[in-house]
């Protein structure tokens, strides 16, 4: 026992006087003495870091003859972790050494309230000789120029844009037939192609010959595919178990899809700008009890009525679907449900589905960054090694949805794709940054923002968008064939005004805004069944609920909406 | 009590309870056994099947798994109280385990040592109050003083600091105190009276002549201490992020999303890693660790 | 005479200033972390969080009837009824399931029968090994490989059975690891206090032919009383405290229907969000009103009705 104490005591004190030492490496690590160090910090889930790295490269040698303080050329230090988004930076930004930054989840009001970032109105106006004398502030779209300025300035820049949605392997539809046809049945619906050569449908946008040729264009399509994936075995959809708001991201997809830009701008801004919304007033139960009708009536959204976006037609039509997907397993891949089955697991094997033995998954339920998350995490690769031959008919492709609930879109009747960004990501400068550095940082954002590095950040993030206008088109043929499809749906609802973020400087949503965030995680999804739940997956698994169920547990009385929202 | 008296009398009962510990013994060894399996395979293996053996030969199994846990078991920690993030690794990360359990135990078996010697060994009032403080101290709970706790550190300027666990830590509120006390009062006075009217001092008294021999106790103390911080990440959840240790990173490992240890297998090879050195320290000791404790005391 | 006094007195006096040097830091530990801290955290529990200024300031009872209504609007996720009521259900089910077996797996081992020794290390083992680490495989487990082998096994489908969808799975498998992991110390310490018994009472037991059920209710238990009393307080005390390892399974993600108060006081705390900090310390605050009588009077009752060798 002696032995033991010695040992014990030599072990602890030995130990003890490393204590001095701190025990872990800091994150951020000195740089070159000589240089003027440039703090970074990035958020690196979805986007990832590679894109940065590759700035720092050019930007510390475009800036290698940089003077200050004494020193010669930057060194930019990169403090790239997924431990922080903006949500939780807020509270240990003021002690961060961290001086710009680029993060999503930014609650940007409370930033600027707070005094924790600075004002970048000069450097918006400033114009770049590098960047053919543009201004970053001629690059932001007018929306996000009136939502981002608080009493005239402007304090954060866009960073990236994501959108929620599905992503589809191409492969495996074509396979199992589970593309639309372009020819019409006798009672008017469309049938499936029954070959590899089957001219498909020209799908929700209505034109043939594009990205979207083939998928359903309508809610009762959908409906209609997911149940031929059931008959033929195939599970609809994949996601990660490990993160509940995943499934979230379903029904925030589809509802974005049926508003629209309006009826979200209407969401965020409690105003249609007059036109009507499709508000559900109750529920015909007596036509068909299984399957309850909305009864619906349009109405003009206003600050007094807001609490009628959460009575939205959009949104019940989408929690339906999302009822009927998460309510059987013959619609999900069995391990979705699972708390150990991680987003990395999720992607994996929906990369794998199709091509290995066992549960197919024609769908997976993520972000647009997915992709290049994945790839950044070696997956495509580990697939391509694991099956050479066969990786080629593994297509997957990001989903246009469907933005009507009944009938089908003809050739030349549809609309481009809702593209709508909820992911809050902005770059923006640290307010304690030192005065002699500003000069610096400023630089550092409008080299990230000159067009050159607009197009960088695109081709290196496999085809994630920078909210701002650039020409991302001109990049197209480099981006591999998933990138493709996310910039030409990009494109095309930009060019119609389908293309919108979902944020808004609303006095209402401005305090309110995880009221009224349309992200997974938001506490718009909240409702009052089974003792309050934001997450219809949980209610309708565990306690049975059905959409209408939630959807009516949703609901904001107006008197609530008085006291709590419009006071 | 003789072995072969009471075998004739075991009766219903002895089966019943045989069988239930039997069915124990097997949903635990069953799930090491289980684990290990796991650990050892690869992902594509756990897809395919969750329950049985890893496919192969033992020694085509992915042994390996355990040494890319050293390399790949690293997260980043933070924000911590001074806005900082720190890089925790497998080694920084047993090196913290061993700080903050090694010298968790030390300083509080050392404050149950002291207390104890101090309130056994000298009549005054003062020690009275303090046995009974003890002894109410234990038996009265206080819940929800965390808070209060964290202000407190904050102002100290303590907060997450490896020092502040120590003073924490150096408390004689405990069972130990009477373990202690035990002890103490049971060693004879004379050893103390002797070396008294041989001129040592109290302090030399203290510390050459009645803490050696309480040492034995103390080891047993230290070491059961040593095992419970070793174990627990609660505690370092709340206070010590800035040093995380082992049983933190497998908490933490759970939410884990890097792309070398998200996967189930890696999760337990990881797990089972980090149970390895407790385990050799209670196969070494386990007659120590577990072998005569009781409510009264820790025999040695 | 005089001279002896004052030897004795300078001895005293020497062996008054030793005590009070050695105890001066234990003791001032004691004075900050345990009388400031609770104290402070009393007068916490009386006021409200002002982020403008950064301070305290003074409510009355205000969180107290806050806390009474049920559901705190300033407390995140604070719902009473769900939290009481898993407390309640998982106090009891550690009573019935984990306290009573203990005794009898500490008979087992008293007793010698058959491979006592064998479960004695194993029903210690995961005390031994970290908490967390079983955590991790048997959550892993029952999600993942006991929904195979039932399959397999017994051609029954098990879906979302730990996963918080179904409600009654996810709490059984919490409750069930809970219990199963608590053997370790309980049962050490009953048959440690089981085994200074005086062999002669036991054997005279057995000479009268007393059946083991009746050894065990009529001699072993009487006999070993005090400890039994101090677990059976330590699990009373362990109401408010005991969190179904909720925190350890599912961490910040646990729904509120599986909320306990030793969860909601943990899981807030680590949030570190001082305008919460009045409102946890409230809580604590009742939890140990309620909880000091109830620890006094179980210990009172359980001594003077509880059974005796007679």
């Amino acid at each position: 026992m002696k032995k033991l104490i010695t040992l014990i005591m030599t072990v602890v004190i030995a130990l003890s006087t490393l204590v001095i030492a701190p025990a872990c490496s800091p994150v951020i690590s000195g740089g070159d003495p000589n240089k003027t160090w440039l703090y970074v910090g990035n958020y690196n889930g979805g986007v990832g870091d590679k894109w940065l790295k590759e700035v720092e490269k050019r930007f510390e040698k475009k800036y290698e003859n940089y003077q200050l303080n004494g020193k010669t050329g930057v060194d930019v230090i990169l403090d790239s972790n997924k431990e922080t988004t903006g949500k939780t930076l807020i509270s240990s930004i003021s002690q961060s050494k961290n001086e710009v930054f680029f993060h999503q989840q930014v609650l940007y009001f409370d930033y600027v309230n707070q005094s924790l970032i600075r004002d970048l109105s000069g450097l918006l106006e400033r114009q770049n000789a590098d960047d053919q004398n543009q201004t970053i502030k001629s690059k932001m779209y007018e929306k996000d120029i009136e939502n981002l300025t608080v009493n005239g300035k402007i304090y954060a820049l866009p960073h990236y844009e994501c959108y929620n949605g599905l992503t589809y392997d191409a492969g495996i539809f074509l396979k199992n037939r589970l593309y639309f046809s372009n020819s019409i049945a006798e009672d008017g619906t469309r049938k499936f192609i029954t070959n590899d050569n089957t001219p498909l449908s020209p799908g929700p946008n209505g034109i043939s010959g594009d990205y979207d040729d083939g998928l359903p264009s309508s809610f009762e399509e959908f409906y209609k595919m997911i149940d031929r994936m059931k008959g033929k075995s195939v599970k609809s959809v994949i996601w990660t178990g490990e993160y509940t708001h995943y499934t979230n991201i379903l029904i925030t997809a589809l509802y974005q899809s049926y508003m629209g830009v309006n009826g979200i701008n209407a969401h965020v801004d409690f105003d249609s700008n007059g036109e009507e919304i499709e508000i559900v007033t109750d529920f015909d139960l007596i036509t068909n009890a299984e399957k309850p009708t909305p009864m619906i009536q349009k109405e003009v959204i206003t600050q007094e009525n807001g609490y009628l976006v959460k009575q939205s037609a959009g949104l019940y039509y989408a929690l339906e679907v999302a009822a009927k997907i998460f309510g059987s397993q013959d619609y999900y891949y069995k391990d979705s449900t699972a708390g150990n089955f991680s987003q990395i697991s999720a992607m994996r094997t929906f990369m794998k589905s199709g091509l290995k033995p066992g549960e197919t998954a024609a769908m997976l339920i993520d972000g647009n960054y997915w992709y290049n998350e994945a790839d950044d995490y070696g997956i495509m690769e580990e697939v391509k090694s694991e099956y050479s031959e066969a990786y080629t008919t593994k297509q997957p492709r990001f989903m246009a949805l469907p933005q009507k609930y009944s009938g089908t879109v003809m050739e030349g009747e549809g609309n481009a794709p809702t593209m709508i960004d909820s992911y809050n990501a902005y770059c923006f400068i640290n307010a304690k940054t030192a005065e002699n550095k500003v000069d610096l940082a400023e630089k550092f954002v409008a080299f990230c923002y000159t067009d050159s590095e607009l197009k960088e950040f695109t081709k290196n993030t496999n085809g994630i968008i920078k909210g701002v206008k650039y020409d991302y088109n001109s990049i197209k043929s480099s981006l591999c064939d998933y990138a493709k499809g996310v910039v030409e749906m990009r494109a095309e609802a930009e060019k119609a005004g389908t293309y919108m973020k979902a944020f808004s400087n609303n006095t209402i949503f401005k305090a309110n805004m995880n009221a009224f965030m349309v992200d997974g995680t938001s506490e718009f999804w909240e409702s009052k069944v089974g003792g309050g739940s934001k997450y219809l997956y949980l209610a309708v698994r565990s306690d049975n609920y059905s959409a209408k169920d939630y959807f009516n547990g949703m609901k904001i009385t107006q008197s609530t909406w008085e006291n709590t929202y419009n006071k | 009590m003789k072995n072969g008296k009471v075998k004739q009398n075991r009766g219903v009962l002895a089966w019943i309870l045989l069988f239930f510990l039997l069915l124990y013994s097997i949903i635990l060894v069953g799930l090491l056994v289980w684990a290990i399996f796991v650990s050892l395979k690869t992902p594509t293996m756990w897809d395919d099947d969750k329950v049985g053996m890893p496919v192969g030969a033992p020694w085509d199994w992915q042994w390996i798994n355990y040494i890319k846990v050293f390399k790949a078991f690293t997260f980043v920690e933070g924000p911590l109280a001074n806005g900082s993030y720190i890089q925790a690794s497998f080694l920084t990360m047993a090196v913290n385990s061993l700080l903050y359990a090694g010298g968790g135990a030390f300083v509080s078996t050392f404050a149950c040592c002291i207390g104890a010697y101090l309130t056994a060994r000298y009549k005054f009032k003062f020690s009275k109050v303090v046995y009974l403080f003890v002894v109410i101290a234990m038996v009265v709970p206080i819940i929800g003083s965390t808070p209060s706790m964290l202000l407190l550190l904050d102002r100290l300027g303590l907060y997450q600091t490896l020092f502040s666990v120590y003073i924490m830590k150096f408390n004689f509120l405990d069972m130990y105190f009477l373990v202690f006390f035990a002890v103490f009062d049971a060693l004879p006075k004379d050893y103390a009276e002797a070396s008294k009217i041989d001129g040592a001092s109290e302090f030399q008294i203290m510390f050459k002549i009645m803490l050696p021999l309480a040492l034995p106790t103390f080891a047993t103390v230290m070491l059961i201490k040593f095992i419970e911080l070793w174990n627990g990440y609660d505690f370092v959840l709340l206070y010590l992020r800035s040093y995380p240790t082992l049983s933190y990173g497998i908490y933490k490992l759970q939410k884990m999303n890097s792309p070398e240890m998200e996967h189930v297998t890696m999760r337990i090879s990881a797990s089972l890693l980090v149970a390895i050195p407790i385990l050799a320290l209670f196969i070494a000791f386990r007659n120590k660790i577990m072998g005569n404790v009781t409510m009264g005391g820790v025999k040695e | 005479m005089a001279k002896k006094e004052r030897a004795f007195s300078t001895e005293r006096k020497k062996e008054l200033i030793f005590y009070c040097l050695m105890f001066a830091l234990p003791v001032l530990q004691i004075l900050i972390f345990y009388f400031y801290v609770n104290f402070r955290s009393i007068a916490l529990a009386f006021t409200e969080y002002d982020v403008e200024s950064g301070k305290y300031f003074f409510v009355g009872v205000e969180n107290f009837i806050e806390i009474f209504k049920g559901v705190h609007p300033k407390m995140t996720n604070f719902n009473m009824n769900f939290i009481l009521s898993n407390t309640l259900l998982i106090f009891a089910m550690e009573l019935l399931f984990g306290f009573i077996p203990a005794i009898f797996f500490s008979y087992y081992i008293f007793k010698k029968y058959p491979l006592s020794g064998v479960f004695k290390v194993i029903l210690y083992t995961p005390h031994i090994v970290s908490t967390i680490i079983f955590v991790v495989i048997y959550r892993n487990f029952v999600e993942s490989a006991l929904p195979q082998i039932s399959e397999k096994l017994f051609g029954l489908e098990m879906q979302d059975v730990f996963n918080q969808v179904n409600a009654n799975s996810t709490r059984f498998f919490m409750i069930f690891f809970t219990i199963f992991i608590g053997f370790g110390t309980r049962v050490l310490l009953y048959s440690g206090a089981m085994s200074s018994i005086s062999e002669s009472v036991i054997e005279s037991g057995e000479l009268e032919g007393v059946k083991p059920l009746q050894e065990l209710v009529f001699i072993v238990v009487p006999l070993i009383w005090g400890t039994v009393v101090t677990f059976l307080v330590v699990c009373i005390v362990g109401i408010f405290s005991n969190q179904m390892t909720a925190y350890s399974f599912f961490g910040e993600g646990l729904d509120t229907k599986y909320y306990t108060f030793g969860y909601y006081l943990y899981y807030r705390a680590t949030k570190l969000d001082m305008t919460e900090y009045p409102y946890l310390s409230a809580l604590g605050l009742l939890m140990t009103l309620f909880a000091v009588p109830v620890t006094l009077c179980a210990r009172y009752l359980l001594n003077k009705y509880g059974p005796t060798t007679d």
